[in-house]
């Protein structure tokens, strides 16, 4: 993009999603997990990284994020102008997960600017890109865990003793499915938060 | 009223449920049947849509939106539009529902005027 005084942006967005284009031309879009999968690798995310840590790593791609306190409705917002880009998400404490489930949100949304800029929607006429963006958190969340997978697994390997590493992988096992679940299901969890706070408004 | 249960996601026996006012009730003052409810029936459903008490005792013609409310409303309004067809701005939203709320519109709007250096409230659209 270039900027009113003549200099060409170099946004990292934009350089990723020519680097997604490059890779997968041939078979337009990608999938939606394959293109959360290599954002992911791109980005660095880590799992339970704390909300200063995502801040630091989404400034290293020149996306200034910060929670602040937003309208009930709001629960993140993504905004871009010129050469800043900026993400807002909401302060009030929700489901675990959440604050991650809504920064991959909106940078789905601020991918999609980019490949439309670059001349390749990923949506077809019937998709909505709210509903992609969705998807696209929760491929993302899974990836994440799926990459560390194997890291926690040698930890429990090492275990000396027996009764340890078994405990280790059940332990390993259970926390798992517990945060693959919480990935498919963030949605109805935030609901279902919400609802649970509302009608404690409610009775009060 | 109708508009605001279903952006919320609520069917009329959850409206029912949680505001303690029969469904039938409800669903007649929706497709303007009946006067408009009594304040407190209005307080227990602003409680259950989640909007302030005021705002349903204006649409209900309780109370009169002042002079000032109403012009800051517009101009809210006027500069989302400004925002929205603003092709160098672009932004997205995660919202709970599809209701967006005059609050989150003038949010949207600060934003704007942050990184456009623009002070469309000030100044109008």
């Amino acid at each position: 993009m270039e900027l009113p005084n003549g200099e060409i942006d170099t946004s990292p967005i934009v350089d990723f999603c020519r680097a997604v284009v490059s890779r997968h031309a041939e078979s337009w879009p990608p999938k939606e997990e394959t293109l959360a999968e290599e954002f992911v690798q791109w980005l660095g995310l880590k799992p339970f990284s704390t909300r200063d840590q995502l801040i630091g790593l989404c400034l290293t791609k020149k996306v200034t994020v910060s929670f602040v306190e937003l309208p009930l409705e709001l629960r993140g917002f993504n905004c871009s102008f010129e050469n800043r880009t900026e993400i807002v998400i909401a302060q009030r404490e929700t489901v675990p997960g959440a604050d991650l489930h809504t920064l991959l949100h909106e940078f789905r949304e601020l991918l999609e600017n980019a490949f439309v800029e670059l001349g390749y929607t990923t949506l077809g006429a019937d998709d909505f890109l709210e509903v992609q963006a969705e998807h696209f958190a929760m491929s993302a969340r899974m990836a994440i865990i799926t990459t560390e997978i194997p890291a926690f697994a040698r930890f429990v390997q090492n275990a000396e003793a027996r009764w340890a590493r078994y405990l280790g992988y059940g332990v390993l096992g259970f926390l798992g499915i517990m945060y693959l679940l919480s990935c498919v299901f963030m949605p109805q969890l935030e609901e279902i938060e919400s609802e649970v706070k509302r009608q404690r408004y409610i009775r009060t | 009223m109708q508009r605001l249960r279903k952006s919320r996601g609520l069917t009329l026996k959850q409206v029912e449920a949680q505001a303690k006012v029969s469904n039938a009730y409800i669903s007649q003052i929706e497709r303007g049947l009946r006067k408009p409810p009594h304040p407190d029936i209005l307080k227990r459903l602003a409680k259950t849509y989640d909007v302030p008490h005021r705002e349903l005792l204006v649409v209900a013609g309780y109370l009169e939106e002042d002079s000032e409310t109403i012009a800051t409303r517009r101009k809210i309004e006027e500069a989302f539009e400004h925002v929205k067809t603003d092709p160098k701005f672009k932004q997205g939203t995660r919202l709970k529902g599809t209701h967006v709320s005059l609050e989150t519109k003038r949010f949207i709007v600060e934003m704007y005027e942050k990184l456009t250096q623009r002070n469309l409230l000030k100044e109008g659209a």
